[in-house]
């Protein structure tokens, strides 16, 4: 394969692993001697060897997600994405910094709101948010921690600096294929393993665990922890059972779970069992019929009155997406400075707000150069990429966003970073980003690494898994120690 | 760590149809080894293996004749009949997907390689030349799943609640292993077909106990012996005596066993009571009925006591 990574050039971006001139960069030589000395064979015979793997491994995910395969198709990359260990340890703590902020925010608009009354944010961009729960108003977590579970996407620009482009603070899923990215690379590449030092993944059960572990009510060694998931055909479900499994903890669906006396009960053969913590997999909005939605079928009645009264830890806390919000997103810088009284480590992207009547005129006179993002989608829906819009699709949001100002956002076209990605049987170029998974509890803590997800096609920026996005495993690389 | 009742509910599920489509292709198999044996012109129907898992109605309702082949597409391939192995199979693999951290690590494979298995060969095995191998390969790959939970499952409560679905199930099947045997048998009596003597060892070799039969009670096949050594064999694994005992110890280890126990207990002392050598086959197949319906009493029971919590 030697020719076509001597030829390879990213367009115009920052690569990952090579750099505009074409050499390796230099944490990574020997790994790119090692592809580019293979034959094109040996290559495809690795991929193969990857795809057998996935479907041995992963047999779950096809039938699990019943109807619809997307997840199955979500190809997988062989050639890992590299970050090296220093470079690492910045944005690991910016991630750490950013999610104490997030939830310092959190807790202040659902008690003191004193960030809106200084004025750092204005009042109606929150209180009017459909992601605002009055229901939740004067709880307080323990740790004041109400998100627990954080999956940031992160992006690389131009400058190979790490920004921040979106917080998912509400059910952010994918670990489970971070986690399985890892177990393909070492069944298929092996031999990598012994070269280098590669900081493990596998752990991550294990944090999450002991992270829901500290936010039991009751002291207990082992307190009752449980997955709520909304069932078997929920695409993410191989997951809540993987995660369940890794932490020895119940999976339960909404019908397991009896609230007496706000206190909440799985359903034994043993009889009744006081749950402690329960990780929910469902919306917030999912959680109470008695609150939320009375049509809910997912949810437990009386649960959110359980956790009011403190007998039972929900994470992520219900009401935290308030701070999961396109248009909050642009204030979290402010609000690093506000609560932390530090400088932002890791940047978000510049972001115009539709309702401001500057960032307004702005964006609709900048359409063609910008990214215009519903404040409140997730999965890449409803989005355009202006330099790849028809001028119809310029006017069709033009229209939408001079209709319903809110609920639109615009952030300039970022050139999103390349890595060499196996493509028909060819390296080329492909858009990347990464989402690392922050838990908080008593302790804070980030995957190192995360997933890596590929816009699988040329030139695209899209990384989605439902919208045609792949993934590669990502190594956090350790020097070594010299003997 | 206790267990969700909704997951122990699964688990016994999970058992109790892996059991029926095992016990259900047994069936077929041996029905279609004793006509086979019976001279042309004597032929038993093929009726009575509808009418012994109650599945009349479901059956009239799609095929208007008991021919071989409706009838055995009815228990193989048929996907709305509960008691047949395709729906039996495709049942089990649903709840072991729900439940397989409780389960082996390979189970969740087999079964659903078994399910697609059956999924792609049942409508061709309804053909007797297809037939044997087909139910003899589901036979295999279920005594291979035992085995596997045999050997390396803990003995906790996914373990027991697994067992006593399998128990259960397999007692209601024997006894209606039992019941086709003495529904056919009244049926060749009226044509004097001379086929009554291997009807009863055939059934015996349906429930893979002739060897165990032979030697606990020697080689001449007597029908009342033979009943009497499927109802209250202490030793051979399906008699109905051997799965009530087994019942009995499993749920020992768990909490609140009694009415289970006290149903248990009437059922076998029914079944030990019944005096095979002065019944007539009427009274044997009432004993049956009854039988089974203090089954489905204990069923119930089962599920007052762990999975209605």
């Amino acid at each position: 394969m030697k020719k076509h990574w001597t030829s390879y050039r990213s367009p115009g971006c920052f690569d990952e692993l090579i750099t505009e001139n074409g050499a390796p960069r230099t944490a990574v030589r020997r790994l790119v001697t090692h592809f580019s000395k293979m034959s094109p064979e040996e290559m495809e015979a690795r991929k193969e060897a990857a795809e057998l793997a996935i479907r041995e491994m992963g047999i779950s995910f096809t039938v699990y997600s019943q109807g619809s395969n997307i997840d199955r198709a979500w190809p997988f990359d062989i050639i890992p994405r590299v970050i090296r260990g220093r470079d690492w340890r910045v944005v690991s703590a910016g991630l750490k910094q950013r999610g104490k902020a997030l939830n310092a925010f959190i807790n202040d608009i659902y008690n003191k709101q004193s960030i809106l009354a200084d004025g750092i944010i204005p009042a109606e961009t929150v209180l009017d948010s459909s992601n605002y729960l009055e229901a939740c108003r004067g709880i307080r977590p323990k740790f004041g921690v109400w998100a627990h579970v954080c999956g940031t996407d992160l992006v690389r620009d131009l400058d190979g600096k790490f920004y921040v482009l979106e917080d998912n603070l509400r059910v952010p899923s994918g670990v489970s294929y971070m986690l399985e990215n890892r177990e393909v690379t070492k069944r298929v590449l092996p031999e990598l393993f012994h070269r280098y030092s590669i900081r493990p993944v596998d752990d991550y059960p294990l944090r999450l665990y002991q992270t829901l572990a500290s936010l039991s009510p009751r002291e207990r060694k082992r307190p009752c922890i449980v997955v709520l998931t909304p069932g078997i055909y929920n695409s993410a479900y191989f997951e809540h059972s993987f995660l369940a499994e890794g932490m020895g903890a119940t999976l339960v669906e909404g019908n397991d779970l009896i609230v007496k006396d706000d206190i909440v009960f799985m359903r034994t053969v043993d009889g009744s069992m006081r749950v402690d913590v329960i990780y929910r997999r469902i919306d917030d909005t999912f959680l109470d019929p008695e609150v939320f939605r009375p049509d809910s079928a997912l949810g437990v009645p009386g649960i959110m009155g359980a956790w009011k009264a403190g007998n039972v830890a929900i994470a992520n806390a219900p009401g935290s997406g308030v701070a999961d919000d396109k248009v909050i997103y642009a204030y979290v810088e402010k609000m690093i400075e506000y609560y932390l009284g530090e400088k932002p480590l890791i940047r978000s992207v510049k972001t115009y707000l539709c309702h401001d009547e500057k960032d307004r005129e702005y964006v609709l006179n900048n359409l063609p150069d910008l990214v215009v993002k519903p404040a409140n989608e997730s999965g890449g829906y409803g989005m355009m990429v202006g330099p790849h819009a028809s001028r119809a699709m310029h006017r069709q949001f033009a229209k939408l966003i001079e209709d319903n100002p809110r609920n639109y956002i615009a952030q300039p076209t970022l050139s999103l970073s390349t890595a060499p990605t196996y493509c028909d049987g060819a390296i080329a170029p492909r858009h990347l980003d990464l989402r690392p998974f922050i838990l908080q509890g008593r302790d804070s803590w980030v995957t190192p690494g995360g997933l890596t997800r590929v816009a699988m096609r040329e030139g695209s920026l899209v990384v989605n898994s439902s919208q045609g996005g792949g993934s590669k495993d990502t190594w956090i690389m350790e020097r070594r120690k010299k003997r | 760590m206790t267990m969700l009742s909704s997951v122990a509910e699964r688990l016994y599920w999970t058992a109790r149809y892996l059991e029926r489509a095992e016990s259900t292709a047994r069936l077929v198999n041996a029905y279609t080894q004793f006509v086979l044996d019976i001279p042309v012109g004597f032929e038993p129907g093929w009726n009575s293996l509808i009418r012994t898992i109650d599945g009349e109605e479901t059956f009239e309702k799609h095929y208007r004749k008991y021919t071989e082949r409706n009838v055995v597409k009815f228990l193989i391939a048929d996907t709305d009949n509960a008691g047949s192995v395709r729906y039996s199979i495709r049942a089990a693999r649903e709840n072991v997907r729900t439940t397989r951290d409780c389960l082996p690590e390979s189970w969740w494979e087999l079964v659903n390689e078994l399910h697609l298995f059956v999924g792609d060969h049942a409508e061709a095995s309804i053909a007797r030349r297809n037939r044997f191998e087909f139910l003899e390969r589901i036979a295999a790959r279920m005594q291979q799943l035992r085995g596997i939970v045999h050997s390396s499952m803990p003995r906790d409560q996914a373990y027991r609640f697994m067992r006593i679905g399998s128990l259960i199930e397999c007692a209601d099947m024997t006894s209606r292993f039992v019941d086709v045997a003495a529904a056919t048998t009244l049926q060749v009596e009226e044509t004097n077909a001379p086929a009554v003597e291997w009807l009863w060892a055939n059934l015996l070799r349906s429930l893979s106990a002739l060897s165990a039969y032979r030697r606990e009670t020697g080689p001449v096949t007597e029908t009342n012996e033979i009943v009497d050594f499927i109802f209250s064999s202490k030793s051979f694994a399906r008699s109905l005596h051997f799965c009530l005992n087994s019942i009995e110890e499993e749920t020992e280890g768990l909490s609140n066993p009694r009415h289970v126990w006290h149903l248990v207990r009437k059922t076998r002392s029914a079944i030990l009571g019944f005096d095979a050598e002065n019944s007539s086959l009427e009274d044997l197949r009432k004993c049956i009925d009854d039988f089974q319906l203090k089954l489905g009493k204990l069923n119930n029971e089962i599920y007052k006591s762990w999975f209605l919590r």
